[in-house]
């Protein structure tokens, strides 16, 4: 289980995951699931497949009561709480169904304070920190990119439409420039148009970062976007 | 950043945010207040005489002899006859004393008659003495000297003509406008009682009580209402006290100033922390407000702490975020109390010091509110904790 053996982004093996109150019914248990860097990859599950389980134990928010989740190199549950958060801070960009963004602050600033989450430790330790004003340029730059119009950067949120608040969770989700995206049904509130635009615009930005992308959804529609589909009942003899 | 989070998330609840601030600032100004006036009317109770070694006045209350004789609160019980005054000052133990003669006002202001011995020996404060601003003490017998707040309250200047009243109100009924007096000299503020007096002489004040002729013999004052008391050795305090307290042709009373105030102070100590206890009251409820506040925050920005534990915060963040905000909540109306009672105390402040003959200073950066301020931040990060632990615990259940 070396990190340099191939080149799987996630590996979990034997994970077993079940909640203390309810300790007779295993919610997950996993015995073997792979991603390859840079794969796209769609996971269909109906709810309480144990899908949001999965996403917890990938972004180190849960640990697994047995077995071993590996993203990015690292073992995730030998890891320290607070070295799981930074690590969650570091490489991961999380985009989520709904409540994305803090709703009383502007895109700048939701995206801000994702970067201090990440790199308020790397200030300490190295001296090979972005500086402010870099940063706030590159901020901007992915803004932009992802078109939202000038005026609406320092609004906020609250007052913009939802795709363009879920365009800003993008923008969030890759700022930290995270080895993986996941993304937790971000289309389910969105009507047509703003789905296609969304999912155009965050597969191009997966593919422009070199990003992994990790997708769950039950909308099938939204298969030809990816390289690979997996179903929740096949991976998760719980469910 | 996160001092930007908190600030920005509390704009976002203006409306119960600004509630709880106003009870908070209410709290704390009752508080700060009361802390304020206890403290500054003992200082300046205390202050209002030093130097002085025994107080002697007809028998009744030690109290009431203090409160007449120094503060010009209350009425003298009864005179003490010049005879004995006499006696007394004869002794020879005794340095000086100053004759205060009570019971006339003019225009609402004591007037209080004595010798140029007043301002040469009373003293007040650290033993700071009296100060002219303009003119001179006494020489004829109807000259006046005015005390810094009587003199700019009644807007009188050297020269001008005084009608001095018998009794004591605005409006007597026996008017003694037969003897116009003089201003001759006003005192410098000293934040004390004298402020607000009208000094005259012992032989001023029997001239208002003479009808008809005046001639110098005639004005001799038959009594007084009371005399202070300089010793040439304090070792002699309290024999002479003995000797005036026994003695047998007059019913006198001696008093050590010291402790007739210290006296004072025990009987308002009840009054005291009972305002104490219910200011602090006040503040628990204010604080349990801001708890209440809190925790219903919380809970309604679930999804928020949610979503901060996904881009990476520690849960200490979230409770760290949600102690910012109360303390910003607490320390705002810290400030706006401390405003709120600096603008009143400023208003206040002469009413006060015409009406009850206290000196408050306005001045709140003193050591004890500094005190009183770091309680209430104390205060407010120990009621905080509770409801931030709350959203700490929140955060870290997540399994």
């Amino acid at each position: 289980m070396s990190p340099n053996s191939d080149d799987a982004l996630i590996k979990l093996n034997q994970v077993k995951f079940t909640y203390s109150s309810d300790s007779e019914r295993c919610v997950l248990n996993l015995p073997y699931w792979q991603i390859a860097s840079g794969e796209n990859v769609l996971l269909i599950g109906e709810s309480g497949s144990g899908k949001s389980t999965l996403l917890n134990l990938l972004s180190g928010i849960s640990v697994p009561d047995s077995g071993s989740v590996v993203v990015a190199g690292q073992a995730l549950q030998t890891m320290s709480n607070r070295q799981r958060d930074r690590f969650r801070a570091e490489r991961i960009g999380y985009v989520a169904q709904s409540f994305n963004l803090i709703p009383y602050l502007s895109a700048v600033d939701n995206i801000q304070l994702a970067t201090y989450f990440a790199h308020g430790s790397e200030r300490k330790n190295s001296g090979s920190n972005i500086s402010g004003s870099n940063k706030s340029l590159e901020i901007k730059a992915l803004l932009s990119e992802l078109n939202i119009v000038q005026e609406h950067w320092n609004r906020p949120v609250s007052q913009l439409s939802i795709g363009q608040q879920q365009r800003i969770a993008i923008a969030r989700a890759v700022a930290n420039k995270p080895q993986l995206i996941i993304a937790d049904e971000p289309t389910s509130s969105l009507d047509q148009s703003n789905r296609d635009n969304f999912m155009s615009i965050l597969m191009a930005t997966a593919s422009t970062h070199e990003t992994t992308l990790v997708f769950v959804s039950h909308d099938l529609s939204l298969n030809r976007y990816f390289d690979r589909i997996d179903s929740m009942t096949d991976i998760n003899m719980s469910a | 950043m996160l001092l930007k989070l908190a600030l920005q998330s509390l704009l976002d609840r203006k409306n119960s945010v600004a509630l709880t601030c106003i009870a908070m600032t209410i709290s704390i100004f009752v508080l700060l207040g009361v802390e304020h006036i206890r403290k500054e009317s003992k200082d300046s109770f205390s202050s209002t005489i030093s130097g002085a070694d025994l107080i002697v006045g007809a028998k009744s209350g030690r109290l009431n002899l203090l409160l007449y004789s120094v503060f010009r609160l209350g009425s003298p019980v009864n005179n003490i006859s010049w005879r004995s005054y006499q006696d007394i000052a004869a002794n020879t133990n005794v340095a000086w004393t100053i004759p205060i003669s009570l019971g006339d006002s003019h225009k609402g202001f004591r007037v209080l008659g004595t010798t140029n011995d007043y301002f040469k020996h009373l003293r007040y404060g650290k033993k700071k003495s009296l100060n002219f601003n303009q003119g001179n003490q006494f020489e004829a017998v109807f000259d006046v000297v005015l005390g810094a707040g009587a003199a700019a309250s009644l807007n009188y200047q050297l020269g001008d003509p005084v009608v001095l009243t018998h009794g004591i109100g605005d409006t007597s009924f026996t008017v003694h406008d037969k003897h116009p007096f003089t201003v001759t000299g006003i005192l410098a503020p000293t934040g004390t009682p004298v402020d607000q007096t009208v000094h005259v002489k012992l032989e001023g004040i029997e001239a208002i009580h003479q009808d008809g002729n005046i001639t110098g013999n005639q004005l001799q004052p038959s009594s007084i209402t009371a005399f202070i008391v300089g010793l040439k050795s304090r070792i002699a305090t309290f024999r002479l006290q003995r000797e005036i307290n026994e003695l047998q042709r007059e019913p006198l009373m001696a008093i050590l100033p010291g402790v007739a105030l210290s006296e004072l102070w025990r009987m308002m100590a009840v009054f005291e922390s009972t305002l104490h206890l219910i200011s602090s009251m006040v503040f628990v409820a204010a604080l349990l407000g801001l708890a209440a506040v809190m925790a219903a925050s919380i809970r309604e920005r679930k999804k928020e702490s949610q979503l901060l534990r996904i881009i990476g915060a520690p849960p200490s963040f979230l409770f760290i975020l949600f102690q910012i905000e109360a303390l910003l909540i607490s320390v705002v109306s810290i400030l706006l109390a401390s405003t709120l009672l600096y603008a009143s105390l400023t208003i206040a402040q002469k009413l006060i010091s015409t009406q009850v003959g206290l000196h408050l200073s306005s001045n709140l950066f003193t050591y004890n509110s500094f005190i009183i301020a770091l309680s209430i931040v104390s205060a407010t990060v120990l009621v905080a904790a509770l409801p931030a632990f709350l959203a700490y615990h929140q955060a870290k259940a997540v399994k």
